[in-house]
């Protein structure tokens, strides 16, 4: 069992469900679990891309959601969803993941964000919106497997 | 059937490394080092990880085409931005399943958006075609490949690129 995570993160309870269950959750859908591991939102329009991120995630040993866009990351989080990590895609429809970032930090929210961009110009203004780190695309298992390292060691 | 299983094993050796490497200087391969990536999640668990997921790739590779041909139809009043969306889309998966040669005329085709270049936005949606149904060809040869060696009794081996 995990400890409980702290500045960056945000405590999480919720109900079981199977593991199976859990590989199944489609975009942007609130699924109520307990916390045994980190829960990561991917925000990313691409399904291969979310598809990609979500086995990185998995391997990793933690819990991937997703979110097709900007708006729908901000709407979980409306409905009351927490998530340690959430990974943004900045090109989306809708709601881009710079907007979104703003967003999020304007609702308060402290869970890590890392902004992933396409092109170097990016990094300064997620940051500045208020992203954590920014990761150039593509990822790799790697780029997850630090990222969830460095939550672990924070917890 | 070992000797079978040998053949099949050596096929798809050389198979996935003509996919990597250049034949001839001008000549890139289709795929880097991001597939390989991709490849290291398939295992008993996920046998078919790779397939599933160049699959949703190849769904919105004809999507995304569709999108910039019918922006592109619009003569004289071509939106270049709309075009150079999907571009961009397009860039960002490719970039994310290691397809090299799509991704490259995606950085070609983009800037022939950015300048508004018609003719050359028309020469980059052809090649992108042709590029991404070749790719999409010589993935599913390789996953035959698989399917045949493990049919037969063997292990699909570990390809060091």
């Amino acid at each position: 069992m995990l400890e409980s995570l702290n500045r960056k993160t945000e405590d999480l309870t919720v109900d079981s469900k199977s593991k199976e269950e859990e590989e199944e959750v489609p975009a942007g859908q609130v699924v109520k679990k307990t916390f045994k591991k980190l829960c990561v939102l991917v925000v990313d329009d691409d399904r291969s891309c979310r598809s990609l991120y979500m086995g990185f995630i998995q391997m990793r040993g933690a819990f991937p959601y997703m979110a097709e866009n900007g708006e729908e990351a901000v709407n979980l989080y409306r409905d009351g969803q927490t998530f340690n990590l959430i990974l943004m895609d900045n090109e989306m429809p809708v709601m881009d993941g710079v907007s979104a970032t703003k967003e999020l930090r304007d609702l308060g929210v402290t869970s890590m964000i890392v902004g992933l961009t396409s092109h170097e110009d990016e990094n300064s203004v997620f940051m500045e919106a208020g992203a954590d780190h920014c990761l150039a695309k593509p990822i790799t298992f790697e780029n997850i497997y630090l990222l969830i390292e460095q939550l672990k060691d924070e917890g | 059937m070992d000797t079978l299983v040998a053949q099949l094993q050596r096929q798809f050796r050389d198979y996935t490394i003509s996919l990597y490497h250049q034949l001839f200087w001008y000549v890139k391969g289709f795929l880097d080092d991001q597939f390989t990536e991709l490849k290291k999640l398939q295992d008993e668990c996920s046998p078919d990880f790779v397939a599933e997921v160049v699959s949703l790739f190849f769904e919105d590779c004809e999507k995304l085409i569709g999108n910039m041909a019918r922006a592109l139809d619009q003569t004289g009043n071509v939106d270049f931005s709309l075009v150079g969306s999907s571009v961009h889309q397009l860039k960002g998966s490719s970039s994310s399943v290691g397809a090299k040669r799509v991704k490259g005329l995606c950085v070609t085709f983009k800037e022939c958006c950015d300048s508004q270049n018609f003719e050359g936005c028309v020469r980059c949606l052809q090649q992108v075609d042709i590029e991404y149904k070749s790719l999409k060809a010589k993935l599913q040869d390789l996953f035959n490949l698989e399917q045949q060696i493990v049919q037969a009794g063997g292990r699909i081996p570990q390809v060091d690129i």
